[in-house]
Parts: structure tokens; C-alpha cells; sequence
């Protein structure tokens, strides 16, 4: 009997042990880290802090499906935990100030641009600048639909109906829109 | 929308982000053949679509570099693994088979099985080194540059008792004799209780003592953060069981609490955000760092003009005049005050809100952008979906066509909304007044409290019976069934709450793929529909379950 058991649960262990778990949450990792990465800079992490968190949040995702989470849309999951997690981690770095992306700076210290790149730059800057200017929740629910999401996914990562998604991202782009005239 | 009448442009936004629901989509994209002005429009969206699409290609070469090179998560892995090794087996297997009907078949004819296996698993699982990461603990706890914190005590005796380590200890209230006694009955170190210092001093101290092994749990206050927790069983002497939660983010001790054999306790809790690594603390506390988000722990420390009571009221003002739906309406405290705030609220309501909080001191009512939002809430909520799913096709026939099934989707979304505006009605609820918050309340504040969340739950309950309604004859008419809901498992309100959020997203999910409304990778599956019906009892158990904890 006791070997039954033991059989038993070798079998559930193996389902869920299984490697292909394992690689999928690493082919995952790969494909969207920079992604996640990019939006927890936005939502103002220190860049050591936002290379953490994405991995925390792969790895939650790891642990979620390994207890036989019902996840739908893992890229979907994947952005709601770190927008979550991420304004956890932000709050936390109290001590340091909250990451400013100081793109005007880089882009500046680039000084090996070739000429006719300089226009382009000079374009990209400036919608960064219309992009700043929008409120936060504006800039969340555009990050996030810039990654694919869904209103209804969006809604789900910030806590705010696919409505309200839907008037968000609308302001946003009227304002985009304006600075890009 | 007939004849002439133009679409808003918002509308139009949704509907090349394919987020209308079918008969709209078709009916603008009608409209769209004959008006060229509005065709001039979506191409200007468009345009803009592709200024982000660049923006979102370009902006990398522009913004720093991850300072490491990205690690290898399969150590990581092993880590996870472990930790789940850790865990209770039977909550192991509860999640290894996601069917109720099947569990409760399994536990029936394997269960003497089972048990000696159990038995065997224990014996055999990895203890993870409790020992070990308590030392880790403390020297993480020294490396940082100061230990500045605040912390509540608590006892069978007393309910809140505010210490301070560091430059806050102005804001330290006084040890009761008692309290002081306990301490020492425990010899535990009454200045800094809240470390794994003066944990793991403790733990030499014992002559025999005997460590579970580390669990990863969600932290009680915050759910969606993560604790290690250490327990420890000693065998003699005034304390039976210690347990201290530590941040797996950094290490630092969140939770610590010592049961005595005369069932008295010292329990230790961090205010949120309080621990500083240096310059003035006093100016951090009381500041969130996000307004709209803000750190609730914070508010609960003395000396600020406004209250986490004056909040709760707020709150009450807002859930009395119904503004406190649809999530636009934000409330935080800064800067002494409770700030009410928002962007895209209907002009009434925040004329509504002006008239109910303007008079009140310590209140200050400010809404961003005053631009009336879309009258339709539905529109949001649904897309199109490209090709009609099998439980589509099937419900179509069974109602008789398009349009009836039209007419129902729309019911059945309208229905879905609702019981979601609720749903986060009911987090932010949980949010802002998590355990220790709560218990910090005067009890009138608490009643307060409970009657919004009654009041939540009986309409959320309510609307999914609704939903159910609609939803059990036409669904089982094609063979749905339900099966047995999911367990409840939550012992307070506040995480049975995050249960309640994590149902109604699954309702969601299924009934926007079963209806067409959003792509799913299995919107052709003959399950749909029971998942539906599953899914929505489920969240009526666990809606049920949460208002018992919520009466207790």
C-alpha cells in the first residue's frame, strides 16, 4: 500500500516537474525580459532593481504554474505581477530616488551618431517627451497595450475596468497624437 | 449611431484595437465605408499606433542596459522547487489535481494509501535550513546602513503598541509593565523584537528546539508580497511556538510573534515603509511615494492630521453616493489630508462628491482632466472576435439567432461589469484596511467598515445569481455542467477577498472567450461553457465565504 502511494504521488510529481514547464517559463523569460525589464524602468525602478524584479516574476510565474495555476495568457500574467510587485519594490526603494529615465542624457552621450540618425533621435526624443508628459495611468495602460494586452488584461494588471482602459489609452493618444503634429 | 451621426473618436480606437463587441464593430466599420471623415480619423489613430510601435522598437538603444547579464533561472528553479517540497503535502496534491470530484475520489480509495505515503514524504522532504536563513538574515539586517523602524506590539492585553527603533524613537510609545514581563518570561529582546537578531539569539538560547521547515507564504498584510516563514517549537520554558516572516525580497523581518503555553502572545509587525536607510525618517512617514497607491501601513502612524478613520469615512461618503464603482475614484492620504482625486470622473459624480467632502477638514477633493468619459460602459468591456467560437455557434442556434445572441452576450457582459466594479470596490476595501490596519480601528470605524463590505458582497452575490440565471438554462440546453467549486481555504477576510478578485477574473476570462468577446487559444473547446458555470459557482462560494469571515 505504502508503495501505491509513493507511486501515486511520484506520478503527480513527475506531471508537474515535468521539464517542459521549466523550458517554457525559460523560453518566456527569454523572449520578454527586456520587455518587462523596459516597463518596470517606466514604472520607475532603479534598473538593478527592475533586473530583480523580472526575474522574481518569472519566477512567481514558475511557482504559480507548478502549483497548477490556471494562467490563460502567461505575457498577460507576466505584466500584471510586475506592475503589482513592481510599485512594491518601487515604494521600497525609498532611500534611493525613483529611476528617471534620463534618456535626453544618453542620447546626448551618443556622440558617434551618424548624421542622418540624428533626425530619427530627434523624433523618438520628442515623443518621449509627449510620452512623459501623460499621466501615469495614461502611460501604464499605453505600456501595456504597446506589449499586447488586452483592455480587460490591462484593467486586470492596474485594478480598473476595461472602460476605464479604453478612455485612458484614448486621452493618451489624442495627446500623442497633438505632440506628433 | 444611424446615419450621420460620427462615431466618438474613442470608440473608433476601440474599434481597430478589436475591442467592440461584434455587432458594434460591424455596424462601425459600415459606417466607416460611407464617411470619409471618420476613415481620416482612424488613419490619424493609426498614424499615432505606429509613432508607439517605433517608440516602443527605438527606446531601448535610449534607456539603460540591465546591469547584469541576465541569470540563469534554472538554479532558480530548483530554489522554487524546493520551497514547494516544503509545503504541506496534502496542499500539494489539492493543487496537482484542479478537480474537486476528482480529489475527493482520489482521497476515497487511495486515502489509506495516501496517508502512509504522506507519512513517507514527510520523513523524506528536504528540510530547508531555517538555521541557515536566519544567519543570512542577520547579516543582511547589518549591512544595512541604519535599523531604523517602526513596529506595533501586540498581546492578548493590548491591541496596538507603536515602537520605534532609530532616529523615529520620539514616536515610541510606552512598554506596559506587562508587556515588559512577557518579554522577559520569553527571554526575548524586548528593544528590537522585529529582527532576525534577536530571532535567532532567542533561538540559541534554547536548550531543545525543533525548526519546521521554511514555507513560502504571502505576506498577511500585503498579499501579492511573498515571506519565508521560520517556526520554531521549543521544547521547555514560557514561549511553546515562535514564527518570523521575513521579506524574501530583502530579508528584513515583516512579522514575528511569540505563543506562550498559557495561550497569552507578543506579537510584532512592521509598519509598512517605515524602515529607512537613512536621512530624515520623520519626513518619509506620512508621504507615501505613491499617492495613488499609497503604502497603508504608513497611515496608521500617530501624528498625522488625518486618520485612517477619516479615510474609512471618505470611503463610506463615496460607497453611500455609489461613486466608490468603477475604480476611477482614488482616495489616499498625504500630506495630512485625505486626498480624493481621479481622472476621466463623470462631471456629476464629482460634482456629487464636491457637495458630500468639500466641507469636511482634513479632506481635499481634486480631479484631474475634466473631460466627461464615454456614456457606454459596455463598449470597453467587449471585442470582436474574428471567428466564432464552438460554444458561439452552439448558443446562437439554441437562442435563435444572432440577434437574440447579441442581446444576451450584451446582458450577460452588462452582468459581468458589475460583478467586477464590486469585486474591486472590494479590494481596494481589503487594500487600505488590511489585518493589522483593521485592527487598529475604533469599533465603530470597524462596524463601518464591515457594513460596506456586506453591503459589497450581498450585491456582488446577488449579481452573480443574475449572472447565473442568464447564463445555467441556455448553457446547459448545450451540456454544460458544473462541477463542484474550487475550496475556500482563506481565514480572513482581507485574502479571502484576493480569492474573490482571482474568481471573478476567471469568470471573466471564460465568458469573454465563450462569448466571442476576446480570443482564446481554446474558445473552440466543448468545455467553455462548463468552465463558465464552474467558474461562476466558484466565485459564489468563494463571495459566500468571504462575507461568513466578514460576519464573524
Amino acid at each position: 500500500m505504502l508503495a501505491l502511494g509513493i507511486q501515486l504521488v511520484e506520478v503527480f510529481r513527475l506531471d508537474r516537474t515535468a521539464t517542459t514547464l521549466q523550458d517554457r517559463v525559460t523560453k518566456l523569460f527569454e523572449e520578454s525580459r527586456e520587455d518587462v525589464y523596459r516597463y518596470l524602468l517606466m514604472l520607475g525602478l532603479q534598473p538593478a532593481r527592475a533586473q530583480e524584479t523580472v526575474q522574481e516574476v518569472f519566477l512567481r510565474l514558475y511557482q504559480a504554474l507548478k502549483k497548477g495555476e490556471d494562467i490563460q495568457n502567461p505575457r498577460g500574467w507576466i505584466f500584471r505581477v510586475a506592475h503589482n510587485h513592481g510599485l512594491k519594490v518601487r515604494a521600497r526603494q525609498a532611500s534611493e530616488d525613483t529611476f528617471d529615465a534620463a534618456v535626453e542624457l544618453l542620447a546626448a552621450s551618443r556622440t558617434d551618431t551618424p548624421e542622418h540618425e540624428l533626425l530619427e533621435r530627434e523624433r523618438i526624443l520628442q515623443f518621449h517627451r509627449a510620452f512623459e508628459s501623460l499621466s501615469d495611468q495614461q502611460k501604464r495602460c499605453l505600456a501595456l497595450r504597446m506589449e499586447g494586452l488586452r483592455y480587460a488584461e490591462i484593467g486586470s494588471a492596474l485594478g480598473i475596468s476595461a472602460s476605464a482602459v479604453g478612455e485612458f489609452l484614448h486621452r493618451a493618444m489624442v495627446r500623442l497624437k497633438k505632440a506628433g503634429q | 449611431m444611424s446615419g450621420f451621426q460620427h462615431p466618438e473618436e474613442a470608440v473608433l480606437l476601440r474599434y481597430i484595437d478589436g475591442e467592440l463587441p461584434g455587432h458594434k464593430s460591424r455596424q462601425i466599420r459600415r459606417h466607416l465605408e460611407a464617411c470619409w471623415q471618420c476613415r481620416g480619423t482612424v488613419e490619424e489613430l493609426q498614424h499615432t499606433v505606429a509613432d508607439c510601435v517605433r517608440y516602443r522598437k527605438e527606446i531601448p538603444a535610449y534607456l539603460p542596459p540591465p546591469p547584469q547579464p541576465w541569470g540563469d533561472l534554472s538554479r532558480e528553479f530548483a530554489r522554487v522547487d524546493a520551497t514547494l517540497s516544503a509545503e504541506p503535502f496534502w496542499k500539494r496534491l489539492g493543487f496537482a489535481v484542479p478537480f474537486p470530484m476528482l480529489r475527493q475520489a482520489l482521497a476515497g480509495a487511495a486515502v489509506l494509501a495516501l496517508l502512509a505515503a504522506v507519512v513517507y514524504q514527510f520523513q523524506k522532504a528536504p528540510t530547508a535550513k531555517a538555521a541557515v536563513l536566519l544567519k543570512r538574515a542577520v547579516a543582511a539586517e547589518a549591512a544595512r546602513t541604519t535599523q531604523a523602524h517602526l513596529f506595533r506590539i501586540r498581546t492578548r492585553n493590548h491591541a496596538a503598541i507603536t515602537r520605534a527603533i532609530g532616529p523615529q524613537s520620539a514616536k515610541s510609545e510606552a512598554m506596559p509593565a506587562d508587556v515588559e514581563t512577557l518579554f522577559a518570561e520569553a527571554h526575548y529582546n524586548s528593544e528590537d523584537p522585529l529582527s532576525a537578531r534577536s530571532y535567532l539569539e532567542w533561538h540559541n538560547s534554547l536548550s531543545e528546539s525543533d525548526d519546521r521547515p521554511v514555507e513560502t507564504i504571502a505576506d498577511p498584510v500585503s498579499p501579492s508580497e511573498w515571506c519565508y516563514r521560520i517556526q520554531t517549537a521549543a521544547a521547555a520554558g514560557e514561549v511553546a511556538n515562535a514564527t518570523l516572516l521575513l521579506s524574501t525580497q530583502d530579508l528584513h523581518a515583516v512579522e514575528g510573534r511569540l505563543d506562550f503555553r498559557d495561550q497569552n502572545y507578543l506579537e510584532f509587525t512592521e509598519i509598512m515603509g517605515s524602515t529607512i536607510a537613512g536621512g530624515d525618517a520623520a519626513a518619509h512617514i506620512g508621504s507615501p511615494a505613491r499617492p495613488a497607491v499609497p503604502s497603508q501601513r504608513d497611515a496608521i502612524v500617530p501624528g498625522l492630521s488625518a486618520s485612517i478613520s477619516d479615510q474609512l469615512a471618505v470611503y463610506s461618503v463615496l460607497h453611500q453616493i455609489g461613486a466608490d464603482l468603477g475604480s476611477s475614484v482614488e482616495v489616499s492620504l498625504a500630506d495630512g489630508k485625505v486626498m480624493v482625486g481621479g481622472v476621466g470622473v463623470a462631471p456629476g459624480v464629482q460634482q456629487r462628491i464636491h457637495e458630500e467632502l468639500d466641507s469636511r477638514p482634513n479632506v481635499s477633493v481634486q480631479f484631474t482632466e475634466p473631460r466627461p468619459i464615454a456614456a457606454s460602459s459596455l463598449d470597453g468591456a467587449a471585442a470582436p472576435a474574428s471567428t466564432s467560437g464552438a460554444a458561439e455557434t452552439r448558443l446562437e442556434e439554441r437562442l435563435g439567432g444572432r440577434v437574440e445572441f447579441q442581446r444576451f452576450r450584451d446582458a450577460v457582459l452588462k452582468s459581468n461589469e458589475t460583478v467586477m466594479d464590486r469585486a474591486y470596490a472590494l479590494r481596494t476595501l481589503a487594500r487600505t484596511f488590511p489585518v493589522e490596519v483593521e485592527s487598529g480601528l475604533s469599533s465603530s470605524d470597524r462596524q463601518m467598515l464591515r457594513d460596506m463590505l456586506r453591503d459589497h458582497l450581498s450585491r456582488l452575490s446577488k449579481q452573480v445569481t443574475e449572472a447565473q440565471s442568464l447564463l445555467v438554462p441556455s448553457l446547459s440546453a448545450i451540456g454544460a455542467r458544473v462541477q463542484a467549486p474550487g475550496v475556500v481555504e482563506s481565514t480572513a477576510w482581507q485574502s479571502s477577498v484576493e480569492d474573490v478578485i482571482r474568481a471573478s477574473q476567471l469568470v471573466e476570462v471564460r465568458l469573454s472567450v465563450m462569448l466571442g468577446v476576446t480570443p482564446g487559444q481554446n474558445s473552440t473547446s466543448t468545455q467553455l461553457p462548463s468552465e463558465v458555470l464552474t467558474a461562476l459557482a466558484d466565485l459564489q462560494a468563494q463571495a459566500e465565504h468571504c462575507a461568513a469571515l466578514v460576519n464573524r
